[in-house]
């Protein structure tokens, strides 16, 4: 899956966006936005709510952006918002309670092949924020910087999160596999 | 590894195929956005499959699942699905028929999400609520279920609007105290806080009524937030959590309502839940050497008790606690000051929430159901209303979550 991930590390059009030219922040942003809802998706599950939680972001990401040290990627800091968007829609009392059925005459997703009906349910056990990390740096090819950047920890942390994720799929991995 | 990393890959590629072409999406949320509008929640056509949930919907305590004998723990198996079990994919129309103040769990209709439905805890009546997009934006009920909240909504179960707080924050902004009639919510001066954080105020609001500071505690920054685990009126308590910037609790307090004294407060690493009044807090911690644990702290802050897995829930009075061994794994009901377990829910179903009946010892479980494979982004699950003794009645089935 290829994104569009390079960072538009762009001070400028950075700094007119937090003129409030709506253009600028456009090109800053857009690239985030399908990603971000991929994350979002993984971590809340369905559609609807990734939206919800990917529209919040933007909006935050719109008010907040003259927060954004210069210098610091874009990309990182809008996942971080994302991710926690997402975790405070996921406290909410009985959230998933009154979701119920909403899901309910989507398109099925493809159905997995054998070999991978155990991993998936591995995954779907992880704690969210060791499925989170699996998702950033093997899905969304986010480097280990990046992904820790957005999950707030530091880098050894975050590898250290995505070794624990996958020795909970595979006992066997090691750690130097990690790259 | 690289195997490993390709099929992680693939497994998120599959799970990611509900989202389609997301450029419309795009560009309503970068108008939204900047416009400093919100965007309504987009109701999918729920049509397809509908029969499938409808049926589990009219399926409400039609099922008991197993009867447990003291002290030993049942053990809840998969009941064998019905042969009656098709039925017309309408939404419940006729209303809920009970007394105004019977309590009652409150759900969307597997039909008409916009349409939430009520269900008592024995499943002898359930009916129609309310109807209107309002509730389909989604809602959270008192714990007796006779109010709902949303953004900027207060209704009660006949539709009528009863407040309408200030809107901070997509969806209701409360924690529903235990009387029903109040609930607590953390404020802080700004929308949006600036570089520094800012402190923030814990409330207690009477329903239609101005709210009540109590006490300055917690502060909000722009990527961590301060939010209320438990709000007892009954109890004068409540329960003010810190999180940080990767959702993680650092902080959390317990304070007296009415004086606004912090009456403990203790820093953490971990989750935190709490029973409904406060005076049982679990706090679960995981490590990577080690699997989760939870240790239970009483009124006082004392620790009360150790238990292996994540502690998820408690029951009304705090006595049974809703366990699982990991994130997703089977869940259990235990007697948490001696271990006993009550119950054990299916080996095969995750874990995936819990309600506890107000006033009573029976708690709501919905847990997993592999015979039901996720098709949608939510994995279908079961609900169990699980008693103190162990007897589990199946009130849903198959239902999405």
């Amino acid at each position: 899956m290829a994104f569009a991930l390079s960072l538009p590390a762009d001070e400028p059009l950075r700094l007119r966006a937090v003129a409030g030219d709506e253009a600028a922040f456009d090109s800053l942003v857009r690239p985030l936005i399908e990603p971000g809802l991929r994350l979002a998706l993984s971590m809340l599950g369905n559609r609807r709510d990734a939206e919800d939680a990917t529209q919040e972001a933007l909006t935050r990401a719109w008010r907040k952006l003259h927060q954004l040290r210069p210098g610091m990627p874009v990309r990182p800091w809008f996942f971080a918002i994302v991710a926690n968007q997402c975790r405070n829609m996921r406290r909410t009392p009985w959230f998933r309670f009154t979701s119920l059925v909403e899901n309910v005459g989507r398109q099925p997703a493809p159905e997995p092949e054998a070999e991978h009906l155990d991993l998936e349910r591995g995954l779907q056990r992880l704690p969210a924020a060791d499925r989170g990390a699996l998702f950033l740096h093997f899905y969304l090819d986010l480097p280990i910087e990046e992904v820790a950047a957005t999950l707030g920890v530091s880098p050894a942390a975050a590898k250290s999160r995505i070794y624990r994720a996958c020795h909970r799929l595979r006992p066997a991995i090691a750690l130097e596999e990690l790259g | 590894m690289n195997d490993l990393r390709q099929q992680i890959h693939d497994v998120f590629a599959r799970q990611q195929t509900q989202l389609g072409d997301v450029s419309d999406s795009s560009n309503r949320m970068l108008r939204a956005a900047t416009g400093g509008r919100r965007v309504n929640r987009q109701m999918w056509p729920s049509m397809a499959g509908v029969a499938l949930v409808l049926v589990a919907a009219t399926a409400v305590a039609t099922s008991v699942v197993i009867r447990g004998l003291h002290p030993r723990p049942s053990t809840t198996t998969r009941p064998t699905p019905s042969a009656s079990a098709t039925t017309v994919p309408t939404p419940m129309s006729r209303a809920l028929q009970v007394p105004s103040t019977t309590p009652v769990i409150l759900f969307h209709d597997p039909v008409d999400f916009n349409q939430v439905d009520g269900t008592t805890w024995d499943g002898s009546a359930k009916g129609r609520v309310v109807v209107g997009s309002e509730v389909g934006m989604g809602f959270v009920q008192n714990p007796v279920g006779t109010l709902l909240g949303g953004t900027g909504y207060i209704r009660d179960r006949t539709g009528a609007l009863v407040a309408s707080p200030p809107v901070n924050t997509k969806g209701f902004a409360g924690t529903w105290a235990d009387d029903g009639r109040h609930y607590c919510s953390m404020l802080s001066k700004s929308a949006a806080p600036p570089a520094g954080g800012e402190p923030t105020t814990l409330q207690v609001t009477a329903v239609g009524q101005a709210p009540t500071n109590i006490v300055q505690v917690g502060r909000v920054y722009d990527q961590t937030s301060v939010g209320v685990a438990a709000c007892s009126i009954e109890k004068d308590l409540a329960v003010a959590v810190q999180s940080g910037s990767s959702g993680n609790t650092v902080q959390f307090w317990v304070v007296q309502l009415s004086t606004g004294r912090i009456l403990w407060t203790r820093p953490s690493l971990g989750d935190i839940r709490s029973s409904r009044d406060g005076q049982y807090i679990a706090e679960v911690s995981y490590s990577q050497a080690a699997p989760s644990a939870t240790t239970i702290y009483g009124p006082r802050g004392a620790v009360l008790g150790h238990l292996t897995g994540r502690v998820e829930a408690f029951s009304w009075d705090g006595s049974l606690a809703v366990q699982m061994t990991d994130y997703g794994g089977p869940v259990s009901i235990v007697r948490w000051r001696d271990g006993t377990v009550v119950w054990k829910g299916p080996s095969d179903g995750g874990f995936l929430a819990a309600l506890p009946e107000p006033g009573g010892q029976r708690i709501a479980i919905s847990v997993r159901d592999p015979k039901y494979p996720q098709t949608g982004g939510f994995p279908p699950g079961d609900i169990y209303v699980v008693s103190p003794d162990g007897q589990a009645v199946e009130l849903l089935t198959n239902v999405m979550q």
